[in-house]
């Protein structure tokens, strides 16, 4: 509301009413899109099927059972049974955890990461910004998978390279996003305003750069999570990530495969919570990009 | 207070500010008026720092600013500015407190204190004619001429001895832009301020400065009292934008 004021300066000022806080914008937002739900529904499920495991399954996903090898799925083994004996909807549900907890990590450290290099970069240019962007270029010189499977495979398959390892090839693309950002909202008066004060590169990039291109870049996030976790899979399937008994669903699918003719339930599950997972956050990211972008505005 | 002497920037091969001087007294202020493009903002940058001039002396308090296009800053908080635009001269992530605080981060820690306390904020707000319970609410719940008070505030919260202030009130409505300008005024005699005073509007020059120069094309090309420049000026340029006042013409 713009009331004019008719107030002389020693006078209070019209009080402006209250608006409706972000929260409750974006709340009724979300809600008015029916697919971002779906993917809101699927993920949170996730969640929780991650943080009640034990709660799920009174079985352990790595009691060998010799016994009841290769079973079809039943009462008991929802999922059936891995080639020794291992309770597959144990496996695959305590995979939940590890593949949600290794996604998320590496995408909150690449996104974190990749926004302040970008806004280094983006604000100060110059000799530093070159550098950060020309190392990037090296990183995006190759291909993803590639790049990532080469530096697992260097550093050694095992969970935290695989962490690492994507890490280090998805900071890029936040880096060029954090950075093109950073060029149009350092030219906002705001910031020249900091620069009058007399105050440091520091406090402007942390209190004004970052803040104000963190938006996008969550976005971004939440549509790369999906890949990471598939990422994590792949490294798995391949034997460069996470190593078995771990029950991880790229390492489960790795080992199951084999069996897919005759045991078609053994790589299947874990394939599904995959695509499941994979395609929740690329609705979630494509409805917040919806949401929040008032340039892709319908 | 303020001595700008042969100033000039140049951007590529086209002369922004080509040898311009004049000399700020305290307590007065000095407007600057011309077309957009003319230069004027871009002398307001380089006086606060924003700026490399390509030549030049700019000199404050008898100390030169400028120093091999390093920028020498004069003691922090002591030359503000007043930016044209309040919707991006506030950042929206920020509340009213924590942005009229901002400048006392460059300021020593007793005196960062003292003028972020509980009273020192609540007079301060007041005298813009603002509301203490306005400090934990955010811009964008601000209209444009609330805005430019809290902009206002943030300048003067170092008691700052000059501001500079650059198209304050160019985005405004014309009713908000005579509450702005009053409260300038008020401050300024308050606070006993010295006033660079940026400005393509002849009408808000002619009520606000005590002294004018006329930009044109990056230079300086006339400079006297107020009163004397809108009764004789002296150059055409001069003639033909005071011809541009519908209100002026008539009384002449």
């Amino acid at each position: 509301m713009q009331t004019p004021q008719t107030s002389p300066a020693s006078h209070p000022a019209v009080v402006p009413e209250r608006v409706p806080g972000t929260v409750q914008i974006f709340w009724s937002r979300f809600r008015k899109n029916p697919l971002t739900m779906v993917g809101g529904v699927i993920f949170i499920l996730f969640v929780l099927i991650a943080l009640l495991a034990p709660v799920l399954t009174g079985n352990d996903p790595n009691q060998v059972r010799m016994d009841l090898a290769l079973q079809k799925p039943s009462a008991e083994h929802w999922f059936g049974t891995d080639e020794v004996g291992r309770d597959l909807f144990a496996r695959v549900i305590y995979g939940t955890r590890l593949s949600l907890g290794m996604g998320i990590s590496i995408i909150i450290v690449a996104g974190l990461v990749g926004t302040i290099l970008g806004a280094v970069a983006g604000y100060l240019g110059g000799k530093i910004g070159q550098i950060i962007m020309r190392i990037m270029d090296v990183i995006l010189a190759f291909p993803t998978l590639i790049l990532a499977m080469a530096l697992s495979a260097a550093m050694g398959p095992s969970l935290m390279n695989a962490i690492l390892a994507i890490v280090i090839v998805k900071i890029p693309a936040f880096v060029r996003l954090a950075r093109s950002e950073t060029l149009v909202v350092k030219e906002k008066l705001f910031v020249k305003a900091a620069q009058t004060f007399g105050l440091s590169d520091t406090w402007i990039i942390v209190r004004h750069i970052i803040p104000n291109v963190i938006t996008p870049v969550i976005i971004q996030m939440t549509l790369d999570l999906g890949d990471a976790i598939l990422m994590v899979a792949t490294l798995g399937f391949l034997g460069l990530g996470v190593q078995p008994p771990t029950p991880e669903w790229g390492a489960i699918i790795s080992t199951g495969w084999r069996y897919f003719l005759d045991q078609w339930w053994y790589p299947t599950f874990p394939g599904i919570a995959i695509f499941l997972v994979t395609i929740s956050f690329n609705i979630i990211g494509d409805g917040l990009r919806d949401m929040l972008d008032p340039r892709s505005a319908r | 207070m303020l001595t700008v002497q042969e100033l000039e920037k140049s951007f590529g091969t086209t002369k922004a500010v080509d040898q311009v001087s004049f000399h700020i007294q305290k307590g007065e202020t000095y407007g600057l008026v011309g077309e957009s493009g003319s230069g004027k903002s871009t002398i307001g940058n380089m006086i606060c720092g924003l700026l490399a001039p390509t030549q030049g002396v700019v000199s404050f308090f008898g100390e030169e600013l400028w120093k091999n296009n390093r920028f020498h800053r004069p003691k922090p908080g002591s030359l503000q500015v007043v930016f044209q635009d309040p919707q991006s001269s506030l950042d929206v992530r920020m509340n009213i407190r924590q942005i009229i605080t901002e400048p006392l981060r460059a300021l020593p820690r007793e005196e960062r204190l003292k003028k972020s306390s509980d009273d020192y904020l609540r007079e301060l707000v007041r005298r813009v004619g603002m509301h203490e319970d306005h400090l934990t609410r955010y811009p964008h719940e601000f209209s444009g001429g609330q805005r430019q008070r809290i902009a206002i505030a943030r300048a003067i919260i170092t008691e700052p001895a000059f501001l500079i202030l650059d198209e304050p009130t160019s985005a405004l409505d014309i009713s908000i832009q005579a509450q702005i300008l009053n409260l300038l005024k008020s401050l300024q005699q308050e606070l006993g301020l010295t006033y660079l005073f940026i400005s393509h509007d002849m009408s808000v020059i002619r009520y606000m400065c005590d002294r004018v120069g006329v930009l044109y094309h990056g230079r300086l090309i006339e400079e006297n009292e107020t009163e004397a420049l809108f009764t004789e000026p002296q150059e055409a340029y001069s003639q033909r934008l005071l011809a541009s006042l519908p209100q002026m013409t008539k009384r002449s």
